[in-house]
This record gives structure tokens, sequence and C-alpha cells, in this order.
């Protein structure tokens, strides 16, 4: 009887080593898991980050400049074009870029895109004006 | 059935491609019609029969999809599918190429004039609709661009008498916009239509809307009071199901009688009468008449005539146009 | 289950010296060990597997906000004198765009690219993947049993400690991309400057420039 128990007992402990060592080599790879995945979603983050930042802050770019321009000028057109680029630029005010998950993002974003296809309208850029925005259009990852 | 459609006369339109879509002029006396061969052409009564009096080539580069009228027939304008719009001005018989309106980045699906004749819409595959401005010395200014949508814009259609817009979409859903401190707003989205909504109509007095649908139905929807807010509130008030075979790619509600036409997926045309004495805010619509094979492919438009009562025009994948008389026995 | 009979009983090591008799043992007891380890790794590569799912999205986030701030100002630049380009064609349509704007946009539009490659190239040339790290790891854990590591106990032990002390990951420093891309940036923004004093535009635009110097 003795010996049967001693048995179990050892039978019980080796489970329970095996247990351990899945348990020790589990934490160390989580950790390192962690770490990777943190890098790798830094640097995807990073990219995507870096190009919504771009188009957005050309879009403003663009925008206080022809706003400059046209600021001083009382005709009809050019208030209608100033209050437009105004629009524009406080759509991107209020766009901030420190939630990549919300759809909210999303959704300003294509509300920016439009509002800025409409400024290019009415200001009469040509149609190949749209060669400048692909470029950074085209710095995809 | 007493009611019956019969054929006036069928045209080869545009031969060799298709026919997307046909307009009624105005006054009723000119239709104007565009097709996959890049054309408009413009069909007037000469005697008994209907003939081709110009065609307008040259301004696109692809597809035309649709054409519509202005207000005071003057001006025709013509969605394409090269992105662009076309603005062609009426000059005696002829008709030259005003201005071109770019700015979507694909494919404009339609064009419609608001009845002021100050404003035209424009709808894309870019999923956008545009509203332009017309000033005095007929130059276009886009005044706004409208992202309500998740998917290709099919179909735009502007209130008879307000400035009330609605489009239809892929995405199933029609929306409806209102302007705002000089920004067109969606103020409704209409949900109730299970596939892509192909085409819309406000009926005379623009209380209620039909639409139709990949889903095989046509949809009425009726304009309430408002609940609260700057919203509109338009509800489903009746649906049109089992009639169709395939997708109904247009409906069209005539200004004049009342009576409801459509262009079916399945060759077919049919029009549909209402029964006036039922409650309104539950109207009843019969099948007043078809014909099962109107056209020997898919039927894309259905229109009347805003003068003729009972005169209906439709147009086919096979590139005819079809003119139909719709009489009603008493 | 002979096995199970080398398995130290009370806490005695079977690798002491004095065990020598249990040299054939001994052997049989390392091939278990490597079995353990074989179970001690299958647990690693789930733990990596779950620790990179669940960190993944916290580590994009992240970035996120490190990749936007870095592109805010060259972005702004590109959408200023491209403004300016097209207010040149429309203002003289006649003419062709100034070559000191042509000339900077297209520099600006190359930095842009610079920045755009630098950040790229860091997600390009990525630390060692995860199946190096296992490998590593296997050969690193069998030697280590070879050499007689004792099982639980030595949790406290230098051996198992060095499994952080051999931690295979590259330390990740926040990238800093470009480190001349400041100055080149600036000289960028003065050229900027320059040519809209040249084309006599209002001089709010030259504050707006200004203002983009500041914040970098």
């Amino acid at each position: 009887m003795a010996d049967m128990r001693m048995d179990d007992d050892l039978f019980d402990s080796i489970v329970f080593a095996e247990e351990r060592f899945r348990d020790e080599g589990y934490r160390e790879g989580f950790e390192k898991g962690s770490r990777r995945g943190l890098q790798d979603g830094r640097r995807h983050g990073a990219c995507h980050g870096a190009r919504l930042s771009c188009e957005m802050s050309f879009y403003y770019g663009f925008a206080i400049t022809w706003k400059c321009v046209l600021q001083n000028s009382i005709d009809g057109k050019s208030r209608k074009r100033v209050k437009a680029l105004e629009t524009l630029l406080g759509m991107i005010q209020s766009s901030p870029l420190d939630d990549p998950q919300s759809q909210k993002l999303q959704d300003d974003m294509d509300k920016l895109r439009a509002k800025f296809r409409q400024v290019c309208s009415m200001l009469s850029v040509p149609a190949d004006f749209k060669d400048y925005i692909s470029v950074a259009e085209g710095t995809s990852f | 059935m007493k009611e019956a459609l019969s054929l006036v006369q069928r045209l080869s339109a545009h031969p060799d491609s298709r026919c997307w879509f046909v307009s009624w002029s105005p006054n009723g006396t000119l239709l104007a019609s565009c097709g996959g061969d890049k054309t408009i052409r413009i069909w007037g009564k000469e005697g008994d029969s209907w003939i081709c009096k110009n065609v307008l080539q040259d301004g696109h580069q692809r597809t035309v999809r649709k054409v519509a009228w202005s207000p005071c027939g003057n001006y025709l304008a013509s969605a394409s599918f090269d992105a662009t719009t076309c603005i062609w001005k009426k000059k005696n018989d002829d008709f030259e190429s005003l201005t071109v309106l770019e700015g979507h980045e694909n494919e404009v699906k339609c064009v419609a004039w608001a009845p002021s004749g100050n404003l035209l819409a424009t709808c894309s595959r870019d999923k956008s609709v545009w509203v332009w401005e017309v000033d005095e010395e007929d130059e276009y200014e886009c005044v706004t661009v409208v992202n309500s949508h998740t998917q290709d814009v099919k179909h735009v259609v502007w209130h008879p008498t307000q400035e009330l817009l609605a489009s239809a979409s892929y995405d199933n859903n029609i929306c409806l916009y209102k302007e705002e401190d000089d920004d067109w707003e969606c103020r409704a989205t209409l949900q109730g239509h299970t596939s892509t909504v192909w085409s819309l109509c406000f009926d005379a007095a623009g209380q209620r809307l039909a639409s139709c649908s990949d889903d095989r139905t046509v949809k009425i929807w009726r304009e309430y009071p408002a609940e609260s807010g700057p919203d509109l509130s338009w509800k489903c008030v009746c649906t049109l199901s089992g009639y169709h075979g395939r997708t109904v790619y247009d409906v069209s509600w005539c200004q004049l009688t009342g009576a409801l036409a459509t262009a079916c997926g399945d060759d077919a045309v049919r029009v549909f009468k209402e029964d006036e004495t039922a409650n309104p805010d539950e109207p009843v619509f019969s099948l007043a008449a078809q014909v099962a094979r109107a056209h020997n492919q898919d039927v894309n438009c259905v229109s009347w005539n805003p003068k003729e009562a009972g005169l209906l025009a439709s147009c086919s994948d096979n590139g005819e146009i079809a003119i139909w008389r719709f009489q009603e026995e008493e | 289950m002979s096995w199970v009979k080398a398995l130290p009983v009370s806490g005695e090591d079977v690798f002491d010296d004095s065990a020598d008799e249990l040299s054939l043992q001994s052997k049989e007891w390392t091939s278990n060990m490597k079995k353990r380890l074989r179970v001690k790794l299958d647990g690693y590569v789930d733990g990596v597997d779950t620790g990179e799912e669940a960190s993944l999205q916290v580590g994009f986030n992240l970035g996120f906000k490190e990749g936007a701030a870095q592109t805010v100002a060259v972005g702004r630049l590109r959408g200023i004198v491209s403004a300016i380009w097209c207010w040149c064609q429309i203002q003289h349509p006649e003419k062709p765009v100034p070559s000191s704007v042509t000339d900077l946009l297209h520099r600006v539009t190359q930095h842009e690219d610079k920045i755009a490659n630098g950040i790229r190239n860091a997600l390009e040339n990525p630390p060692p993947s995860v199946s190096d790290i296992s490998e590593s790891m296997e050969d690193l854990e069998v030697e280590r049993a070879d050499r007689g590591c004792c099982e639980e106990r030595c949790e406290e032990s230098d051996c198992c400690r060095k499994g952080e002390t051999m931690d295979l990951d590259f330390p990740h420093r926040p990238q800093r991309i470009c480190s001349g891309s400041t100055e080149e940036l600036h000289l960028l923004l003065q050229c900027c400057v320059d040519v809209v004093s040249e084309l006599g535009m209002p001089q709010e635009i030259i504050d707006t420039i200004s203002s983009l110097c500041g914040k970098n």
C-alpha cells in the first residue's frame, strides 16, 4: 500500500512538474510575445499614423494658405471659398489623431476628403492636382 | 384588366449598345436618351412619329448614365462614367456643350436639377452626393459634398417644390438632405430595402416618395411631422412585393394621373394604380397594366410625359426606346 | 517506469558526484528533461502567441500617435507649397510655374518620402522573428538540461534567470528617424518663406510657416 501511495505521489509530482514547466514556459513566452507585439504594433501604428497625419496635415497647409490668399477679397465668390476653407480647417482641428481605433476617425477622414474635394472644385484647381496628393497616398506600407 | 398599355412606337435609339435612361423635357415635346455609346440623343415628334433630332457626342469619354433637363428646358445635364457631368445649352434646335463639372473621383451615376433651376445635384460611385450652385453667368460652383452613404450612390432626385434632395444607394438606404447654414446635411435615412435602391420618385405634391430596389419591391414612403429637432420623419407606408420577377430599376410617378410605372430586370413594364378610397397611412396600389416582354432585355428606365397624360417612355439594355400609351377605359 | 525511479525522491540531487553509478539513468533523466523542456517550449510558444496578440493593438495605438507626430510639419509644408504652386498656375496660366516653387515642392515631397521611408525601413528590418527565438530557446534549454539544471527547485538559481539575461530581444527605443531631418525641415521652411516673399504673397502665409518652425 505504501508503495502504491508513493507511486501516486510520484505520478502527481511528475504531472505537477510538467505543468510547472509548461506554465513557466508560458510566462516567459507571454512576456516575450507581449514585447514583440508591442513593438510590431508600434511599428505598424507608426506607419499608419504617419500616413494619415501626413494627409491631414497636407489638407491643413493647403487650406490655410488659400485662406490667407483669399481672405482679403470681398467678392461673393471669394467669401464662399473662404467659408468652405474655414469649414475644412475646423474639421481638421476637431479630428484629433489620438485614437486609431475609433470609428469617428474613419468618418472624419471620409468627411475631410469630401470637403477637400469640394474646396478643390471651388478653387478650380486643375484635376491633375490629384497627383500631388497621391504622393502621400502612395506611401502605403 | 380594363386598363392597357399599348405600344405607340419602338425606336432603335442606341444601336449595339445599352440605352440607360430617358428624360422628357419639361414641356413634354422632347425626349432625351443616353447610353453606352457615349452619346445623348434628342427625340421629337414629327407628324405621328418620333424621330431623332440631335445627337450629342464628344461630350463624354465613357457611358452616359443619366440625363436631366433644367426646369426651364433650356439646359440638359448629362452624367457619365467618365467622372464628369456635362451641361448642354439649347440654342435654337441645337445643343452646345456649356461646361463640364469635374470633381467626382469616378463614375457619376445621376444628375438632377432642383425645381428652382439654381441647384444641381450629382452622385457617384465614390459614395458622395454633390450639390452645385448655378449663378447668372452660367457658372457652376460646388456648394457641398455629402458622404452619407457607405456605398455607390445610384440616384438623386429633388422634391418637386422644396429644396429637399433624396439619394438612393447600393448600401440599401435612402438619404434625405436639407440645407443647413450653407451646407447640406442628411436629415433622414430611410431604411427598409434589403438590397440596392436603384431609383426614387416623388409624387406630384411631394408628400410621398416611391423607391425601387434590387430586392424586387417598390416602397412608398410618406412624410410625417418631425417628432423633434431638425430631422425629417419619413415612414414606409406601403410595399409592393410579389409583382416583380427581378430587380426593379426604375419607378416613375405620373404627376398628372398618379399612376406609378416600373421598369424591371424581368423585361416588363408595369403600371400600378392607387385605390383613392384607402387610408392615406395605408395606401393600396394594384397592378393596372403590364407588358411582360416590353423589351427583350432589362428595362432600365420608365418616364411619364409631364404634359400628356398616359404617355410613357421606357428604354432597355438592348438599346431601344419604347413609347407606350396607358389607357384607362371607363 | 524506469524514468520515474530516476526522479529525485527526497530532494536529493541526482547529479551529485556521488551518483556515478546512476550514469545510465542519468541519460534517461536527460532525455526526460528534454521531454519536459519540450513541454516548456510548447508553453513558451503559446505564451508568445497570446502575449503578442494581447499587446499588438496597444502597440499600434502607441505607434500611431508617434508616427502621426512625425509627419505633421512636413505634411503641412507640402500643403502650403502645393497651394502656392496652384496659385501660381491660376494667377499666370500662360506662364510655367516658377522653378523656385516647383523645385521646392519637389524637395518637400522628397523630404516627406524620406521620413516615410525611415518609418517603413524600421518596419522592414525588425528584430529576429518568433521562430528564430523559439529555436534559440530550444538550444539554450537543452544545453541547460545537459549541464544538469534541476527542476522546480532551481527557480531562484542563476541558471533559470539566465532566461532573462539571454534575452534575445533587441531593446527597442522610440524610433528617432532621420537625425538630420529637423535641420532639413528648417531649411525647407526658410526656403518656403523666401518663395512667398518673392511672389509677394500675403504676410499671413509667412506667419503660418513660422508657426510650423516653432512647433518643431
